[in-house]
C-alpha cells in the first residue's frame, strides 16, 4: 500500500502506533509495518513532517533521549493525541461499517442474515 | 562504519535542498532525528548479516529521495520561522507605531493650520494612515493565519492554504511597513525642515535609534523566510 492510497489516515496510523509507549521515529515506521505485515510502503522520510505536524497540533509530544552513541528524540501521545485517536476510529468504524454495507456482497437467499 | 558516509552524504545534500543556514536549530534537530533512523535502519540491517555500505544504501532507498524529503519538510520548517516573522512584524507595528505616535503627539503641535499646511505633510498624512493601518491589520491576518495552523491537522489543503496566505501577509505587511517608515521619514524631514522647533529631538533621535536597532532582527526573519522558498510555497497546495 503505497503513501497515495494512506492520504488522510496517516495521521491515525501514527497516533495508533504510538499508542502503546514512547517510541522513536524507526520504531514508530517498525511497528507499521509489523502491524500491517509489511504492506503500507511508505517512505519513512515522509514520517517526519508527519510527526512535527502531530506535535504542532499537541497531539503527541517529542523529548530528547540519548541513543546508542546518538541524540534520539522520542514521541509519545498527550491526553488530547488519545482523544483524537479515539475519535479517528469512531470515523474510521462509520466509514467501514457505511460502505461495507454497500460493498459486501449481499448473504445468499435462505442464509442466516439473508431475505427468506 | 563505512554505512555512516553515505548517510551523512545524503543528509548533507538535505540541508542544501532545505536552503536551511547551518545554524538553524529546527533544520539541526530534525536532521539529527532523521540520521538516527537512518542509522537504526543500517545497523538493524547489519545485525542481519547485510554488509554496511549495500544496508545504508537500502536504508536510504527506503527514506525517500531527497528532493522529495525536502519538498515534503520545507512546509513544516518554515512554519516556525513564519511565526516568528509574523510576530515581530505584528510587534514591530504595535510598539514601533505606539512610540511615533507618542513622539510626535507629545511634543508641540504641528506649527500650520489646515490651510497653510505644507503640500508633502498632506501627502505623508493621507499615505501614513492608510498604510500604518493596513500594516497592522496585515500583520494581525499573518498572525493568526500561521497561529491556526495547528487546528487545522486534519485538513492538510486547509493548513497549506492558511500557511501561505499567512506568507503573503507578511510580505505584504513588509512592504506597507517599509511605505509607512518612508512616509513618517518623508514627514520628519519636512516638518523638520520648515519648523525645527516643533519637534521633540531627543525623543525622536531615540525613538530613530530603537526603530534601526530592529531591522538586523526584522531582515534576519525576513532572510530566513525567504530563503526557504516561498515562491514554492506560494505556488504549492500541500506544503
Amino acid at each position: 500500500m503505497r503513501a497515495e492510497a494512506l492520504k488522510g489516515h496517516l495521521d491515525a496510523l501514527l497516533l495508533a502506533a504510538l499508542e502503546a509507549g514512547p517510541a522513536h521515529g524507526f520504531a514508530v515506521m517498525a511497528e507499521l509495518r509489523r502491524r500491517t505485515g509489511g504492506t503500507v510502503d511508505l517512505e519513512s522520510g515522509t514520517l517526519y513532517p508527519a510527526l512535527r505536524r502531530l506535535e504542532e497540533a499537541g497531539l503527541i509530544v517529542g523529548t530528547w533521549t540519548t541513543g546508542p552513541g546518538r541524540r534520539r528524540r522520542e514521541y509519545q501521545l498527550t491526553d488530547r493525541g488519545r482523544a483524537a485517536l479515539s475519535n479517528e476510529r469512531g470515523v474510521w468504524r462509520d466509514f467501514v461499517a457505511t460502505i461495507g454495507a454497500v460493498l459486501e456482497p449481499p448473504a445468499p437467499m435462505g442464509a442466516p442474515g439473508g431475505t427468506a | 562504519m563505512t554505512g555512516e558516509e553515505p548517510v551523512d552524504d545524503y543528509l548533507t545534500n538535505l540541508r542544501a535542498q532545505l536552503h536551511a543556514r547551518p545554524v538553524d536549530p529546527a533544520t539541526g534537530d530534525l536532521l539529527d532525528e532523521m540520521r538516527d533512523h537512518l542509522l537504526c535502519s543500517v545497523e538493524q540491517q547489519v545485525a542481519g548479516g547485510v554488509a554496511a555500505r549495500p544496508a545504508a544504501l537500502r536504508a536510504l532507498a527506503e527514506f525517500g529521495r531527497v528532493d522529495t524529503v525536502a519538498g515534503a519538510l520545507r512546509g513544516e520548517l518554515v512554519r516556525p520561522h513564519l511565526r516568528r516573522l509574523s510576530t515581530t512584524l505584528l510587534l514591530l507595528g504595535v510598539v514601533g507605531g505606539a512610540s511615533w505616535v507618542g513622539v510626535l503627539l507629545a511634543g508641540p503641535a504641528e506649527p500650520w493650520t489646515e490651510r497653510t499646511e505644507p503640500r508633502p505633510i498632506v501627502l505623508f498624512d493621507a499615505v501614513g494612515e492608510f498604510a500604518g493601518t493596513a500594516t497592522l491589520l496585515t500583520a494581525v491576518l499573518g498572525a493568526l493565519l500561521i497561529g491556526c495552523t495547528g487546528r487545522f491537522w486534519r485538513h492538510p489543503r486547509l493548513r497549506a492554504c492558511a500557511q501561505r496566505w499567512s506568507l503573503r501577509a507578511c510580505w505584504a505587511s513588509l512592504t506597507l511597513g517599509l511605505l509607512t517608515t518612508a512616509q513618517l521619514g518623508g514627514y520628519l524631514l519636512v516638518r523638520a525642515l520648515t519648523a525645527p522647533g516643533s519637534l521633540i529631538w531627543p525623543a525622536v533621535i531615540t525613538t530613530t535609534a530603537v526603530t534601526l536597532a530592529v531591522v538586523p532582527l526584522l531582515a534576519r526573519s525576513v532572510h530566513t523566510v525567504a530563503a526557504m522558498h516561498p515562491g514554492q510555497l506560494l505556488g504549492s497546495d500541500a506544503p
